[in-house]
């Protein structure tokens, strides 16, 4: 079988598929052509299977070795595991456009087919929408980044994959962030496809809430190993550096986040609808702008791709969604506007209102600084660099408010919040917060980033198990074993809410360890067998040293052994390892991780005097991102179990000239 | 403008201060520790890495360097100049205007007025309709507080 040519051949049929569906979907709803709609809807169901099959053809080359492909040739080889032979998918532009595609494509044909029976109104735009957006991306596959290229002659072996790929985090980080960010497709085609039909009311988001839900877990979860990765291979001791792949998953999470809250105020108040549809179109342009950034070669990041043609078409794709999306917004503002009052500015809604502004700020900065170094370079020459100095210094005042009101927002009424009622809820978190305010700087903490955060992470608990304590109460028959009946009831009542009560108690550990970050400790030098270093309470013995080769790499590895308070409590092994078929050298940390803190060290170089030489860094409370991290994602499986509200019965709703017939 | 609006934009004010207090920098005329200067410098051999973070060996060399100019007393002026002059204004790591770097905490306030106003017209409502302008018949002050009261425990209390 000619897996080039039969690849490619499923990608052409794709596209046709794709453009039939987008040409069908529009003139269906121009002509209100029910048959045209199904055709619609079909032939994206028929792209969706065919890109899929794409997918799996690449995959399936990969998996045989077939080095005919130049994809698989370039990063494969025969030495690599069949694990990371899966990750070698994402590895290149080619296939992880693919599995872009693969994914915007399932996520729109399931999305719509499982709405078009309760909303057959709007299932022709978002279909004609979706198609759209795949027959722009299959197009790049077949005519600027195909994954099935041929390469001639076919090598013996292939180049293998990036060493820094090569970790189980990788195996699950980019599924993960794109599912997370093609997600953002499902709700953006209904929005769109509301405001093209005038079908405004709040059902659209309803029936598409699972959806964004789901989406917005993914990327949470994405980002999360994003940074456990970087912090287990990169080797710089840190987790998140702002890098502008890093910022440009971080913005529609930003949005999508904001959209999740305040889309509570539309079911419950009818308000914020043009805020709520404006975060959901930005949301998903950003997603698109994210990949034009990482795909552009605009940037210098490890996350990004080399230099392609690829850029200068996503950045029209990206005009188009940002212009006609919001163009549209504007079009059917006077339709979207709330009739609804505002009680007091001291309300939840007012709350929420504060929060939208936040998140948005948040993600200007980000936005801000992401694209600042490449306007600068472009106008001026100039190269500079906007880092860590800048959006730690920006996002921290803003980010702790933020935090603040995720204590704040559960305590205030909806509607009119009493001051006397505020004061006796606030009264015990608050007073928990300045204890932990006050006994750490008794302590002698004095950087006010991390007594704010640890401050405001026991004001938050403390509202938050609150409010499942005042809700098992309610439900308690007695007894611990009343108690833990009453949770359960409480929870299982509504888990939208207290799922999202746990999310929150997984952002409090998550600033826990963020606060550690201003007590980190490092060391660096060069030391001889036998010797010692200390960094912090630790003295590291480099004992020995191994070497030895393996299929894919010359492996050089220290024996560090541990010592603290006198005491052994474990050997690590850092290796500085080199890679025969990339030439490239690459280290693997050693890491010694307890929740009070971890140990990490690098090692750079060794001489051939077998003198090695580390950078060592003591880095409290990292433990508990990942925790954190844990507990967020055991509170959205939560969210996500939630029943969807009940439609009603049609039959069981009696018209009223019925309604009267029957005897009472 | 009610307290609540007041408290709202002395928030704001105060992040807004502490942005900007937080990007001022330090005072060009200290002498820094080495941390001061590893953290705040991008590393020009690691993109998107400080030299404190940035694993390499040239990095290792520029930290030694830097060292060694703070044993001679020099100041953060001194320093950024030398840095600058050697690698670039891509060290610095944010933006060299002021005003660029002022950009988002301008956005904050501006973002927060314009939502202030909304807010209060959100407040105010629509302009009263024909039906509306009549007059509403009349409530006994007791009964609105009560009503009040019932609203604010039902509101307290947890959902179903």
């Amino acid at each position: 079988m000619d897996i080039a040519a039969t690849g490619r051949i499923v990608l052409l049929a794709a596209l046709g598929f794709s453009s039939w569906g987008a040409v069908a979907g529009t003139l269906g709803r121009m002509r209100r052509d029910r048959r045209l709609a199904e055709s619609a809807h079909r032939a994206l169901l028929a792209a969706a299977g065919s890109t899929v099959l794409g997918l799996l053809i690449l995959i399936l080359a990969l998996y045989i070795k077939d080095f005919s492909l130049s994809y698989v040739a370039g990063y494969t080889s025969r030495s690599t595991s069949r694990l990371f032979t899966l990750t070698a998918v994402w590895a290149g532009m080619e296939g992880s456009l693919l599995l872009w595609t693969s994914m915007t494509a399932i996520y729109s044909g399931t999305a719509i087919w499982m709405a078009k029976r309760h909303r057959p109104d709007l299932a022709p735009v978002a279909t004609a929408v979706a198609s759209a957006i795949i027959t722009f991306f299959l197009a790049l596959l077949a005519f600027s980044a195909n994954p099935f290229a041929s390469k001639s002659p076919v090598p013996f072996d292939g180049a293998g994959l990036n060493p820094l790929l090569q970790s189980p985090f990788m195996s699950i980080h980019p599924i993960m962030l794109y599912a997370g960010l093609t997600g953002f497709i499902v709700p953006f085609c209904f929005a769109i496809s509301a405001l093209v039909s005038g079908k405004l009311d709040p059902r659209w988001f309803t029936s598409t809430r699972r959806w964004t839900v789901f989406a917005w877990s993914m990327l949470t979860g994405g980002i999360i190993l994003g940074g456990a990765w970087a912090y287990s291979e990169l080797g710089w001791g840190g987790y998140w550096a702002w890098d502008p792949v890093e910022n440009a998953s971080l913005l529609p999470w930003l949005l999508g986040t904001a959209f999740l809250h305040s889309v509570m105020i539309q079911e419950r108040r009818g308000m914020l609808k043009v805020w709520n549809v404006g975060l959901i179109l930005g949301a998903y342009s950003l997603s698109i702008f994210g990949t034009f950034l990482t795909r552009s070669g605009l940037l210098s990041s490890v996350h990004t791709f080399s230099e392609s043609p690829v850029g200068k078409y996503l950045l029209p794709l990206l005009a188009a969604i940002l212009i006609g999306s919001f163009g549209l917004l504007g079009s059917r503002y006077d339709r979207l506007r709330s009739r609804r009052h505002l009680d007091s500015l001291l309300s939840r809604e007012a709350a929420f209102l504060f929060n939208n502004l936040l998140f948005i700020a948040i993600a200007f900065t980000v936005l801000w600084g992401t694209i600042y170094p490449i306007v600068v370079e472009a106008t001026s020459g100039t190269r500079i660099s906007v880092g860590p100095p800048f959006f730690n210094a920006v996002i921290l005042p803003v980010g702790l408010a933020l935090f603040a009101l995720t204590g704040i927002g559960p305590l205030i009424a909806w509607r009119r919040a009493s001051w006397k009622i505020l004061k006796r809820q606030f009264a015990i978190p608050a007073t928990c917060g300045a204890a932990i305010i006050l006994g750490l700087a008794a302590a002698g903490l004095r950087s006010a980033g991390s007594l704010t955060a640890i401050a405001l992470s026991g004001f938050v608990s403390v509202v938050t198990v609150g409010e499942f304590v005042r809700g098992a109460r309610a439900h308690s028959t007695g007894g611990i074993g009343g108690w833990l009946h009453g949770l359960r009831e409480v929870v299982g009542r509504n888990k939208r809410r207290y799922g999202g009560y746990i999310v929150h108690l997984g952002v409090v550990l998550i600033f826990i360890g963020l606060s550690g970050n201003a007590f980190k400790q490092s060391w660096s030098g060069t030391v001889a067998p036998g010797s010692s270093f200390r960094i912090g309470d630790y003295s590291v013995r480099y004992d020995s040293s191994r070497n030895f080769a393996t299929d894919e790499k010359m492996v050089n590895m220290a024996v560090l052994k541990i010592a603290k308070g006198g005491r052994d409590i474990g050997t690590l092994r850092p290796q500085r390892n080199f890679h025969f078929a990339q030439r490239q050298a690459q280290s693997e940390i050693g890491i010694r991780s307890t929740l009070e803190e971890d140990l990490y060290i690098v090692m750079t170089r060794m001489d051939s005097e077998r003198r090695a030489t580390f950078r060592a860094w003591v880095n409290p409370l990292v433990a508990w991102v990942w925790l954190g991290g844990c507990v967020m994602a055991v509170g959205m499986v939560i969210i996500m179990s939630a029943r969807p509200p009940r439609r009603p019965d049609p039959a069981s709703v009696a018209r009223p000239a019925e309604r009267a017939a029957v005897p009472v | 403008m009610n307290r609540y609006g007041f408290i709202g934009l002395l928030a704001l004010v105060g992040m807004s201060a502490a942005i900007f207090l937080a990007n001022r920098g330090p005072d060009p005329g200290d002498v820094p520790t080495l941390a001061q200067v590893a953290t705040r410098t991008m590393s020009p051999f690691c993109p998107g890495l400080t030299v404190e973070e940035c694993p390499s060996s040239p990095s290792a060399v520029l930290r030694d360097r830097i060292a060694q100019k703070i044993s001679q007393r020099q100041t953060n002026r001194q320093i950024d100049a030398w840095l600058v002059a050697n690698y670039g204004p891509v060290v610095l790591g944010k933006p060299a205007q002021a005003v660029s770097w002022l950009v988002p905490a301008l956005a904050l306030i501006v973002g927060a007025v314009i939502l202030g106003f909304r807010a209060r017209r959100w407040m105010v409502g629509d302009p009263p309709t024909e039906a509306a302008a009549a007059p509403a018949p009349a409530v006994a002050v007791s009964d609105l507080r009560r009503v009040e009261q019932e609203l604010t425990a039902f509101e307290r209390g947890p959902e179903r």
